[in-house]
């Protein structure tokens, strides 16, 4: 019974704020640049790259792909499993 | 061709001027006509491209449109319950009384369109703010890593 509440609760939670923890704030700031440059820089919107940096959501496949090669370095650093 | 933005201005339109003109000034004007342009309108604004129609965009319009329509159909049971006190969807017209006995699929349209709408732009509005809240709630953005510890590649977490 407890596992069927830890199995929702976890997927409430995953659902609300994303399943991954990033470092793109700290990338970001590291490179001065504001979210509205790395939105520009990715052709998303300044909100999207808010909520990517607030875990709200997780981004694709080929938008993580393109803020690892803008930042240089491996997705597995910028993007770990919570 | 039509721009999004003028996609979304003609819905707006729509039901601000077309809806009360077909229901007011076109003779016999009636519900169902009215609805279905107000149900055109808000489709017209809510499936138009975004300024920026990126994949959180479209993320967020999907499931909008998940949970409005999960809600839009329970109220149309409540709604309907109220209207014949069972949950009886085979009618559609009560000739005895000459009334409708349940809510059209024009009123379910707008009832899906207007709760998607609303909550997409809440969660847009929520996307638009930073959440220093949420950030120490555990939230994609680590406080334990730090700038130096990323340049040496030892992430805090």
């Amino acid at each position: 019974m407890s596992s069927v509440l830890d199995i929702m609760t976890r997927t409430l939670y995953t659902r609300l704020v994303g399943s991954m923890v990033n470092h793109l704030r700290e990338l970001r700031a590291s490179r001065g640049w504001s979210q509205g440059d790395l939105a520009e820089a990715l052709n998303v919107s300044r909100q999207t790259v808010n909520a990517i940096e607030t875990g709200k959501y997780d981004p694709s496949l080929p938008l993580a792909f393109k803020i690892a090669r803008l930042f240089k370095r491996p997705i597995e650093e910028i993007f770990k499993d919570r | 061709m039509l721009t999004s933005s003028a996609i979304k201005r003609l819905g707006i339109l729509l039901i601000v001027v077309g809806a009360p003109v077909v229901h007011y000034v076109v003779p016999g004007g009636f519900w169902l006509r009215t609805s279905a342009a107000m149900a055109a309108g808000l489709m017209m604004i809510f499936f138009s491209r975004e300024p920026i129609d990126d994949e959180r965009v479209r993320d967020l319009k999907l499931k909008a449109v998940h949970a409005a329509f999960s809600v839009s159909f329970t109220l149309t049971l409540v709604v309907n319950w109220f209207l014949n006190r069972d949950f009886d969807i085979t009618r559609d017209f009560d000739s005895a009384t000459n009334t409708w006995r349940s809510i059209s699929g024009f009123d379910l349209i707008i009832l899906t369109m207007t709760v998607a709408l609303a909550l997409f732009h809440y969660w847009r509005f929520q996307d638009n703010r930073a959440t220093p809240a949420s950030v120490s709630a555990g939230s994609g953005h680590n406080p334990a890593v730090t700038l130096s510890n990323l340049e040496r590649g030892t992430p805090g977490r």
